[in-house]
């Protein structure tokens, strides 16, 4: 894994991001440390706010990096349930996914 | 493990919760303000609540949930803890065991009873207790009640769904055709409704890493929270650390929540009830714009702005209510507080109606209760961490600890006859075997000790059933009186415990009909008119010794006395002493309640109790000090298992008799034994004289007296009938026996308590010294005692 590639890594996001999820995907987000990652949020159907708190923090960790941890598609489920949470950072909940 | 396992170990907590309940409340009604006992008690009623949704039991989770509900006002402080409040929850917490108990059993609970106190108790939590008459008058219970008050309002259909909202908080329903009339009560509630309708509440909710570790999750909470009114969500995420620092598993987010909805502040406490202990919560009436300005201002470094959440968004959560139809009602209820008028008002309920129609939501209470199902269902865990932390136990199925004691008898036993075979072959015997077997009798010992351990039990939940028994009595006969308990954490054997509970209630029933006198004869006495009631449990000389103190009239003797001339007990000319008299109400038949009532029974009362307490291998006894009150003093075995004996011979039968009940043992002197009347015969012990009984010859072993010098006395102490030398003819040996019972056995014998094995195999008779010496008394007292011959 380079560390300066530009081109961003696909994270593409299981089903079911629940409570017993976080720690899988804390091990997967910190795996890609160092990249640009696009996250496919799409398939999300379930999400929990321990996962919800794994990916802000990583998005908050790489922009402090200067680089990209953004989600470029996202299922209803995931938007909703961000709304939900009151959680309105651009990087996770990208305007244009907010109809 | 099976549905009914889960469902014993839930009643099995139940059983607990309510001692907890049930102790808190009277450590409240005892002035006890620390907050913590409120929040043990609304703990205990929580857990029952909670395990009984996920069982289905919709009769204990509505009144559950009622008492519950005027709990939390006193924990929030919004309702004080009066003496009368603390009555009616004193009451409710009966009615929530009498639920328990009929959800395990089966059977029924008196249903006007519970309505009552439904009444009562949701009459307090809105601020407006009704007299204890009128809510007990009212049969009707607390859900038929909106359709009583439908016919009053024209157009009520409307109102009806909108009285028992959501919540079930809503204790009054109101009509609109009420509004205008200041005076009445019903106007109170209505206008309070007003008031919480479309109310804004603000909530900080910050979870702990145990609400996630518990299966809590905040989407959820915030989900449901979103089903009570309109929500503007802003979630602060101060505390999230860079991900290397993350704990997945930990909490950081919390949120600041604007909730604007119809209903009151429990009804948005209500969706973090199963979460409340593992997060703070706060929730506040009225709106913190502040708050929500102060965190988006300083917060230009993370974008989170509250978020209006649209509850249309929600999809996969069942029914959902829009989130305009809380709004709709709202304008609705405001349309009609503004306009007084019954006319102008008629108008607006349609559209109320037509938001209720359209909204898929389910009569009001099934949402709850079948939410409390799901949510207990995966966070049962919650309500047992609640509980403060104790030491660990494991429950184990009462019939294997039966088993193991019965082996240890066995071992016991055998152990017995190892011991003797070794002596009868002494030829052979070495010092080595000696030793070995005083080792295995020292472990044999101890192994039996650590067992009976396991079946000792506090007497604390049979003190606690005699609160509830006083409070009855005491409402039935219209006396004051307060139980004061001592001693509840005294251990005893489970059966001791089981069998307990009948014999007592019997006595505290009697001691507060009989004992006590009623509060205008106290007053006039000269005493408090609140009557005292003292239980007390404590260990003496290897036994548990229960006393019952009254602080009453104390025994009117002279008419004990006159009823037992009268009723031929005994002659005129007997001669008693004052603890003899007291100690006639034992008799059978023997009833001085001028007035039979249905609560002390019908003359069966005295000697049924000490029956009982007999065939447990204990004695009761009175003293009584006229206008101070009585102390009845029971003392039973520790264990029904073993009892520490003297094994003695009569007639060539080897009997055992109790170690406890020997003071001393002396070998008589022929100058010492004395005649006295025709057959009676006394030994001087120490310048007094003491009634000499033949063990043989009570029990019918032989027709004639043994001569007393031949034998060894026995000087033994009996409950209330004093000192009596037991003459025996030789004295074997003292030894811990096992007891096996003679009823299970065989059938009951009079004279006798049990049966042991001895060490050569032998069954021997245990002596029930107590029916022994009340025999020796005289034939006009023991007309149980004609005995079979034994042996």
């Amino acid at each position: 894994m380079s560390s300066n590639d530009t081109t961003p890594k696909i994270l593409k996001l299981p089903e079911v991001l629940d409570l017993n999820a976080a720690g899988r995907l804390h091990e997967q987000v910190l795996a890609h440390r160092g990249s640009n990652i696009d996250v496919d949020a799409s398939e999300v159907d379930r999400l929990g706010a321990q996962c919800v708190q794994v990916l802000l923090s990583a998005v908050q960790s790489w922009r402090a990096e200067r680089q990209d941890f953004k989600v470029v598609q996202a299922s209803e489920a995931f938007v909703k349930t961000l709304q939900l949470l009151g959680i309105s950072d651009e990087s996770l909940l990208p305007q244009e996914m907010l109809k | 493990m099976d549905m009914n396992e889960i469902k014993e170990i839930f009643f099995q907590e139940c059983e607990e919760q309510l001692a907890e309940l049930e102790s808190g409340l009277l450590a409240l009604n005892d002035g006890d303000t620390d907050p913590e006992t409120v929040n043990a008690v609304f703990r205990a009623v929580h857990s029952i609540k909670g395990g009984a949704g996920a069982f289905g039991l919709d009769d204990l989770v509505a009144f559950a949930h009622v008492f519950e509900t005027t709990l939390d006002c006193v924990r929030s402080n919004k309702l004080d803890a009066s003496p009368e409040l603390l009555k009616v929850m004193l009451r409710s917490a009966d009615v929530l065991a009498d639920l328990t108990a009929a959800a395990r059993d089966g059977g029924s609970v008196d249903k006007s009873r519970t309505s009552g106190l439904v009444t009562e108790l949701e009459a307090f939590a809105s601020g407006q207790p009704v007299p204890a008459a009128a809510a007990s008058a009212a049969p009707e219970t607390p859900a038929a009640e909106p359709e009583a008050a439908a016919p009053a309002a024209e157009p009520a259909p409307a109102g009806t769904p909108e009285a028992t909202d959501d919540s079930g908080f809503q204790p009054v329903p109101f009509s609109f055709d009420e509004f205008g009339d200041e005076d009445d009560a019903d106007t109170g509630a209505a206008s309070d409704t007003q008031e919480t309708a479309a109310s804004v509440f603000t909530v900080r909710f910050k979870p702990r890493s145990d609400l996630y570790a518990k299966g809590n999750e905040s989407v959820l909470l915030l989900r449901d929270l979103s089903k009570v009114g309109a929500l503007q969500v802003r979630c602060e995420a101060d505390d999230l650390p860079s991900v290397e620092q993350l704990d997945p598993e930990g909490a950081y987010f919390s949120w600041l929540i604007r909730v604007e909805t119809d209903q009151d502040e429990d009804a948005v406490r209500q969706v973090f009830e199963f979460a409340e202990w593992d997060c703070t919560l706060e929730v506040t009436a009225g709106a913190d714009e502040e708050a929500f300005a102060a965190t988006s201002a300083s917060g230009e470094d993370q974008p989170m702005a509250p978020v209006p959440f649209d509850l249309s968004l929600l999809d996969d959560a069942a029914p959902v209510v829009t989130a305009a139809e809380p709004a709709a009602e709202a304008q609705t209820l405001a349309a009609a507080d503004s306009a007084p008028e019954p006319e102008p008002a008629a108008p607006a309920p349609a559209p109320a109606l037509a938001a209720e129609a359209d909204a898929p939501l389910a009569p009001p209470e099934l949402p709850r209760a079948a939410k409390a199902i799901a949510a207990e269902a995966e966070k049962k865990e919650i309500t047992v961490a609640a509980v403060p932390t104790a030491p660990q136990t494991i429950r184990v199925d009462l019939d294997r600890v039966d088993r193991l004691i019965n082996l240890v008898g066995e071992l016991v036993i055998n152990q017995a006859m190892l011991a003797q075979s070794v002596v009868e072959n002494e030829s052979g015997s070495t010092s080595a075997i000696n030793l070995g077997l005083e080792e295995l009798q020292q472990l044999t010992r101890e192994i039996q000790d650590s067992v009976m351990a396991i079946r000792a039990q506090p007497v604390k939940p049979v003190f606690q059933r005699m609160g509830r028994i006083v409070r009855e009595i005491a409402d039935m006969t219209g006396k004051n009186v307060r139980l004061v308990t001592e001693g509840e954490n005294t251990e005893v054997d489970k059966t001791v415990i089981d069998k307990l509970a009948e014999p007592l209630t019997h006595m505290i029933r009697n001691a507060v009909d009989h004992g006590l006198e009623t509060p205008e004869k106290r007053t006039a006495a000269g005493k408090n008119a609140e009557g005292v009631l003292k239980l007390s449990a404590k260990h003496r000389s290897g036994r548990i010794v229960i006393e019952i103190a009254d602080d009453g009239a104390g025994i009117n003797r002279e008419r004990v006395r006159s009823k037992a001339i009268e009723n031929g007990l005994i002659t005129p000319e007997t001669n008693l002493s004052d603890e003899e008299i007291d100690n006639l109400i034992f008799h059978p038949g023997f009833s001085t309640a001028e007035k039979l009532s249905d609560i002390s029974g019908r003359g069966v009362g005295m000697d049924v109790v000490k029956r009982s307490i007999q065939s447990l291998g204990g004695r009761i006894s009175i003293t009584s000090k006229p206008g101070h009150g009585s102390v009845f003093t029971m003392s039973l075995p520790l264990t029904l298992a073993v009892l520490d004996g003297m094994v003695v011979s009569v007639a060539n039968q080897t009997l055992v008799v109790p170690l406890t009940a020997i003071v001393e043992t002396l070998q008589p002197e022929k100058n010492d034994i004395h005649s006295f009347g025709s057959s009676q015969r006394l030994i001087a012990i120490r310048d007094t004289f003491c009634p000499l009984v033949d063990v043989g010859n009570i029990l019918d072993f032989r027709a004639e007296p043994a001569n007393p010098i031949d034998g060894v006395a026995l000087l033994v102490e009996s409950e209330g009938g004093g000192q009596r030398a037991l003459m025996v003819d030789a004295i074997q040996g003292q030894r811990q026996v096992v007891i096996k019972s003679l009823e299970a056995n065989y059938t009951n014998v009079p004279g006798i308590a049990a049966a042991t094995i001895l060490g050569d195999g032998r069954v021997a008779l245990i002596l029930d010294v107590d029916a022994v010496v009340t025999a020796s008394r005289g034939h006009a007292l023991r007309p149980e005692m004609s005995l079979p011959a034994t042996g």
